[in-house]
C-alpha cells in the first residue's frame, strides 16, 4: 500500500472528502516522517505502524479542504494499471483539469486555435446543413419515398425530357396500375389572381392543379377539395392555410363560403395545413382546379405530372408499365411525336441540379477545414515542442505513451469543444447567410437549419477535427527518449531537425489545399466576369419592372387591348420616364411560347421553322413602347403604332436572327414586308429589330412580336410592364401606382423589381457559387500564409544562435534575408507543386458551374500561383527581415 | 524552556511569519518546513499538520506563496512552496510588526532583564 493510498482511505473512512494535493502532500509528508522513524532506529513495520497513527491524526484533524487542484496527476495513477471504472474516471478528471489549466495559462494560444476551429468547424457545418436540408433529408410528406415525378422522354434520352401533355396524364390516371394516385399542375407559367378584401386588391400566387393532388401528397385539407367534375374549369379554391388566417381581416371564409377572385365569384372546397409548401413550385396561396376538359391537343407538352406509388410496387415496375402503355398511347394520338413517360423519383428529381454546386461545396470547406486543422496542428505542434521536458520527465517517472498521448488528446479534445461551440454560434449566422444568398437557387432552403442531423454533423467533425490535430504532436512527444530530452534541455530538445521538417511540411500542406480553392474561386470569378460581359441585346440598367393582371370578369379583349396601350401612354407621361410598355415575357428569362411558324414567302416559302438545334423560336406579345424601352434597336421597317389594331391585317415584328433563318441571303430590309404563319394564322412582317438573348448565358432567340392590340384575343395576357427611368425605383413607383389605381383601383402593382435584378437572378446560382468558394478559398488563403509565417518565424528563434554567429563573422542582411527566404522557397515550391495538382484533380468538379472558362486554364493557374507566391513573399519577408536584424550581441549572449 | 505553555492563539499568531521566513531563501516541501520549525525552535514550536497545511494552502491562496509539484528522477514527488514577490512584502511587513511588537513588550515588561 502507498502512503497516498493510505491517506486517501483514511479521508475516506472518516467520510471527508479531500482534495488531491492535500492527499498527495500528507503522503509526501508521511512517506519523510516513515524514513525520519527508520532513521531513529525503528524497524519497518514500527516505522509504518507509527505513521499510521500520525495519518490517522492527521486526517482527523485536517479539515480537507476542497480546493481546486493545482497538480497534475498522482503518480500512482501515471502508468498505473487500470483497475476500475472509477479509476479512469478519476484519471479523466485530473485530464480535463489539466488541460482546462494549459488552455487557462496559454490564453492567446488558446483564442487563436479555438478561432481558427470554430471558422472550421462553423463553416463546414453551416454548408453541411444546407446539404442535408436539400439533398439528405426525406421530403416532408407520408412515404415520400413513393413519391414520382414524371417526365416525356425518349427512350434511354434523358436530356429528351419534357413536361406531359394532358390527354397522356389522362390515360395514365385511369389505366397504369403501378399509382395510387397522380396529379398534374401546370408550372408551365406563373399563374396569379387579385384578390380584393376589404376593398384592398392583392395578387396571389395560384397553382392550377388536378383533383389528386392533395391526396397524392398525402396532405390533409380541411373541405373536400376538388373532385374529377371541378377539372373543367370550376371555380372552386383550395387557400393555403396562411393566406386564409392573414387576407381576410378578422373573417377567415369558411369551407363551402364564397370569395372573389379577378372578380369572379369562387367556392372556397378546402382549406390547407399549416405550413404546407408546393415541393415543386414552392409557397403557393391558393389552389384551383387545372381545366383538364380543354387540354385534348396531345402536342402540348405542358403539365408537371407527380405521382404516389401503389404499395409494393417499385420504381421499375411502374416504368415497366408506362413503357408498355406508350406504344397503346401512341396508336391512339399518332400527333403527338413522343408518348413515353418515365417516372423518376421526386426528390432526385427536385435535388438533382443542386447535387453538383453543394458537392463543390461541401468539397471546399472541408478543404477549408482541412487547412484549418492543419494550422491548428503546427500550433499545437510548436507549443508541444515548448513541453518536451514536462512529457520526458514524466516518461521518465514511468508514465506510459499511451497515457501520454491521451492527456495531449484530451487537451485538443477541449480546445476542438470549443471551437466546436463557437462553431455552431458561426454556423448559426452561415446558414442565414447562404440561405440568403441561395434563395432562387435551390429547393427546399426553407428546411434549412441547426436540426438534430446537423447538431450531430457537427459533433462529429469537432471530435474527427480534435484527433485529426492532435494526432501528429502525439506521436511526436509519446516517441520521445526521456534521457535524451532531459540531456539537451528545453531549447534544443525543442528544434529538432525532424520536427523542422514536418512543421514545414505540414505548412507546404496548407499553401497546396489554398491553392487548389484558390484556383477554383478564380474560375468562377472569371466565370462570372464572363457572364457579366454577355451582350443581351437590351439594356437592363434604368428600367423597372412590374406587372397587371386585368380581371376577365371585368375586361373583355377589347377592353383589354385599349387598357395596355393607355396604361403604357400614361407611364411614359410620368416625369422623368421615356418610354414604357409590356410583353408576356422578358427578354433573357428563359424559353416562352416556342410555337412553329410557317413561312410564307422569300427562298424559304413553305417551310415550317421549327424549335430545333440552335434555333430558338420564340413569340412574345407586346405593347406601348415596349422595345423603345428595352432600347432594342429598330434595324429595318418599323416597329407597331395605334394603326396596328384588331381591325387591321395581322402584322408582326421580327429579330435579326429570325430574319436570317427565314430569309436567308435576303438584306434586312427586303424582309420587310415578307409573309409567315405563327400558330398558322398569316402575317406581314413590318419591321426587324435588334436580338435579345434567350437566357443569361448568351443563347440566341429567334423572336417574333406580336402586337397586343391585335393579339389580346388570343387570352387574357398578363404582360410585364418595363417603365424605362434614369429615376430610382422607388421614386418612380409611387407615381406608377397613382397611375394604376387612377385608372382602375381595384388593380394590383405586383411585384416591382428593377430589370437588372429580373436579370441577375439568372446568374443568382454563379454568384452564389463564386460567393461561398470564394470566401473558403480566402479563408484558406488567410490561414495558410499565417502557417507559413509561424513556421517561419519559429525557425528564426530557434536559428538565432546560428544567425548570430554567422552575422558576427561578417554575413551581410541580405545573405540572413535569403537564409530565411530559401526556407520560404522550399515550402511555397512543394505548396505550388501539390496545388497545382490538386487543382487539375479538382478541376471538374467545379466545371458544371463555369460559364466558357476551363477551371484548369492557363492564365488561371498562373494567376493563382502568383497570388498565393506573393502573399507567401509577404510572410515570408517579415521573419526574414526581424533575422537579418538581430543585433549579434544579443544573438550570441543566447548561447 | 516552557514551550508547552504557548497557547494556541500565540502559535497561530505566528504561523505566517515563521513559513515565510522558511521559505525566504529557498523553496521548501511541507515535511521539512515543519521539521525546520521544529528544529531551530529547539523543540519550542511545533504545528500539527492538521494546521501546517491549511495554514500553508491559505498563504497561496492569498498569494504569498506559491506551491509547485518538483518530480525528480529516483525521488518521490514533493510539492515546494517558494515566496512570491507579494510574500517577500508580507514577510517584511510581518517583521516590523513582531519587531515593533517585541519593542513595546520589552518596553513595557522588560523582556531582556535576566
Amino acid at each position: 500500500m502507498t502512503w497516498t493510498t493510505a491517506v486517501r482511505t483514511e479521508f475516506a473512512r472518516l467520510g471527508k472528502d479531500a482534495d488531491e494535493t492535500v492527499v498527495e502532500e500528507l503522503a509526501q509528508h508521511a512517506a519523510a516522517a516513515f524514513e525520519a522513524a527508520r532513521a531513529d532506529g525503528d524497524s519497518p513495520e514500527d516505522a509504518a505502524a507509527r505513521v499510521e497513527l500520525l495519518i490517522a491524526s492527521w486526517c482527523a484533524g485536517t479539515s480537507g479542504p476542497r480546493r481546486l487542484a493545482r497538480t497534475p496527476l498522482p503518480e500512482s495513477a501515471f502508468g498505473g494499471k487500470a483497475t476500475s471504472l472509477e479509476f479512469w474516471l478519476d484519471v479523466l478528471r485530473h485530464d480535463l483539469r489539466h488541460a482546462l489549466r494549459q488552455i487557462r495559462h496559454a490564453p492567446a494560444f488558446s483564442i487563436v486555435v479555438v478561432a481558427t476551429l470554430a471558422i472550421g468547424i462553423g463553416g463546414t457545418t453551416a454548408v453541411f446543413s444546407v446539404v442535408e436540408g436539400v439533398l439528405l433529408a426525406p421530403l416532408p410528406f407520408e412515404e415520400p419515398g413513393r413519391l414520382v415525378r414524371l417526365y416525356q422522354q425518349e427512350p434511354g434520352k434523358p436530356d429528351t425530357r419534357t413536361q406531359i401533355s394532358g390527354v397522356h396524364f389522362g390515360a395514365v390516371r385511369d389505366e397504369a396500375a403501378s399509382f395510387e394516385d397522380v396529379a398534374v399542375m401546370n408550372t408551365y407559367s406563373e399563374h396569379s389572381l387579385d384578390l380584393v378584401t376589404g376593398g384592398q386588391p392583392r395578387r396571389i400566387r395560384v397553382l392550377q392543379i388536378t383533383s389528386g393532388y392533395f391526396r397524392t401528397l398525402r396532405i390533409g385539407l380541411e373541405g373536400p377539395g376538388f373532385t374529377p367534375e371541378d377539372e373543367s374549369g370550376s371555380r372552386r379554391v383550395v387557400l393555403s392555410h396562411s393566406l386564409w388566417r392573414t387576407a381576410f381581416q378578422n373573417d377567415p371564409p369558411a369551407v363551402g363560403s364564397t370569395i372573389r377572385l379577378n372578380g369572379h365569384a369562387y367556392e372556397v372546397a378546402g382549406i390547407g395545413p399549416p405550413g404546407f409548401v408546393d415541393p415543386m413550385v414552392g409557397e403557393i396561396d391558393a389552389w384551383v382546379p387545372y381545366n383538364l376538359a380543354r387540354d385534348v391537343e396531345p402536342e402540348n407538352y405542358s403539365v408537371t405530372m407527380i405521382g404516389r406509388l401503389r404499395p409494393g410496387a417499385t420504381i421499375e415496375q411502374a416504368a415497366a408499365e408506362l413503357a408498355a402503355m406508350g406504344t397503346s398511347m401512341k396508336a391512339r394520338w399518332p400527333t403527338a411525336r413522343r408518348s413515353q413517360l418515365v417516372p423518376q423519383p421526386m426528390k432526385d428529381d427536385l435535388v438533382a441540379a443542386s447535387r453538383r454546386p453543394l458537392q463543390l461545396f461541401l468539397s471546399a470547406v472541408v478543404l477549408m477545414l482541412l487547412v484549418a486543422c492543419v494550422n491548428v496542428a503546427n500550433l499545437v505542434l510548436v507549443r508541444a515542442t515548448g513541453r518536451v521536458q514536462e512529457f520526458a520527465v514524466r516518461a521518465a517517472l514511468g508514465s506510459s505513451r499511451a497515457r501520454l498521448a491521451c492527456q495531449l488528446l484530451i487537451e485538443s479534445g477541449l480546445l476542438a469543444a470549443l471551437g466546436g461551440a463557437f462553431g455552431l454560434a458561426v454556423a448559426h449566422f452561415g446558414i442565414r447567410t447562404l440561405r440568403r444568398l441561395a434563395d432562387g437557387t435551390m429547393p427546399r432552403l426553407q428546411d434549412v437549419a441547426l436540426n438534430a442531423p446537423v447538431l450531430a454533423f457537427a459533433a462529429v467533425v469537432t471530435a474527427t477535427t480534435a484527433i485529426t490535430f492532435a494526432i501528429v504532436p502525439a506521436l511526436r512527444l509519446a516517441r520521445i527518449a526521456p534521457n535524451d530530452a532531459l540531456r539537451r534541455q528545453s531549447r534544443s530538445a525543442t528544434g529538432t531537425r525532424a520536427q523542422g521538417r514536418l512543421r514545414s511540411a505540414l505548412a507546404a500542406v496548407q499553401l497546396a489545399i489554398a491553392l487548389t480553392l484558390l484556383v477554383g474561386a478564380a474560375a468562377l470569378v472569371e466565370s462570372f466576369v464572363r457572364l457579366q460581359r454577355v451582350n443581351l441585346g437590351f439594356r437592363t440598367d434604368g428600367v423597372l419592372t412590374f406587372e397587371v393582371g386585368l380581371p376577365s370578369a371585368r375586361y373583355d379583349e377589347h377592353k383589354r387591348a385599349a387598357f395596355q396601350e393607355a396604361l403604357a401612354r400614361k407611364l411614359t407621361a410620368i416625369p422623368g420616364v421615356t418610354a414604357a410598355g409590356g410583353t408576356s415575357r422578358l427578354p433573357a428569362t428563359g424559353s416562352y411560347h416556342p410555337w412553329t411558324a410557317r413561312i410564307l414567302t422569300g427562298p424559304r416559302a413553305g417551310a415550317v421553322l421549327n424549335r430545333s438545334r440552335g434555333v430558338n423560336l420564340q413569340n412574345r406579345t407586346i405593347s406601348g413602347s415596349f422595345l423603345e424601352a428595352l432600347a432594342i434597336p429598330v434595324l429595318a421597317g418599323r416597329v407597331f403604332d395605334d394603326g396596328d389594331d384588331a381591325k387591321a391585317p395581322g402584322r408582326v415584328v421580327v429579330s435579326a436572327d429570325f430574319a436570317r433563318e427565314a430569309f436567308p441571303g435576303m438584306p434586312l430590309d427586303a424582309v420587310v414586308g415578307q409573309r409567315i404563319a405563327p400558330l398558322g394564322q398569316p402575317r406581314d412582317i413590318i419591321g426587324v429589330v435588334g436580338d435579345v438573348t434567350l437566357d443569361v448565358y448568351g443563347a440566341p432567340s429567334h423572336v417574333v412580336y406580336h402586337a397586343h392590340r391585335q393579339f389580346a384575343a388570343n387570352r387574357n395576357w398578363t404582360l410585364t410592364q418595363a417603365v424605362a427611368t434614369p429615376l430610382p425605383a422607388e421614386r418612380v413607383l409611387p407615381s406608377i401606382r397613382t397611375v394604376v389605381a387612377a385608372m382602375d383601383p381595384e388593380l394590383v402593382v405586383h411585384r416591382p423589381i428593377p430589370l437588372a435584378e429580373v436579370v441577375g437572378r439568372g446568374v443568382a446560382r454563379e454568384r452564389f457559387a463564386l460567393i461561398v468558394v470564394g470566401s473558403f478559398a480566402s479563408v484558406a488563403l488567410l490561414l495558410a500564409v499565417l502557417g507559413l509565417y509561424g513556421v517561419l518565424t519559429y525557425t528564426v528563434r530557434q536559428r538565432t544562435q546560428e544567425i548570430g554567429i554567422r552575422i558576427a563573422l561578417g554575413a551581410t542582411a541580405a545573405q540572413v534575408r535569403a537564409l530565411v527566404l530559401k526556407q520560404a522557397a522550399a515550402v511555397v515550391t512543394l505548396g505550388l507543386a501539390g496545388g497545382l495538382a490538386g487543382a487539375l484533380a479538382a478541376g471538374r468538379s467545379v466545371s458544371s458551374l463555369l460559364f466558357q472558362v476551363n477551371a484548369t486554364d492557363g492564365r488561371i493557374l498562373l494567376a493563382t500561383a502568383g497570388i498565393l507566391t506573393a502573399a507567401s513573399l509577404v510572410s515570408a519577408w517579415l521573419p526574414a527581415r526581424r533575422a537579418a536584424r538581430l543585433p549579434p550581441r544579443v544573438t550570441l549572449q543566447e548561447l | 524552556m516552557e514551550s508547552r505553555t504557548f497557547s494556541k492563539e500565540q502559535k497561530k499568531g505566528s504561523a505566517d511569519l515563521l513559513i515565510l521566513a522558511l521559505v525566504e531563501d529557498r523553496p521548501r516541501h511541507g515535511y521539512e518546513i515543519g521539521r525546520l520549525i521544529i528544529e531551530r525552535s529547539q523543540g519550542a514550536l511545533s504545528y500539527h499538520i492538521a494546521s501546517l497545511y491549511p495554514t500553508l494552502y491559505r498563504l497561496e491562496d492569498e498569494g504569498f506563496v506559491e506551491g509547485r509539484w518538483v518530480e525528480k528522477a529516483g525521488q518521490r514527488r514533493r510539492r515546494y512552496y517558494r515566496l512570491t514577490p507579494t510574500g517577500r512584502k508580507r514577510l517584511a511587513r510581518e517583521r516590523s510588526v513582531w519587531q515593533n511588537f517585541f519593542l513595546a513588550l520589552d518596553r513595557v515588561a522588560g523582556l531582556q532583564r535576566p
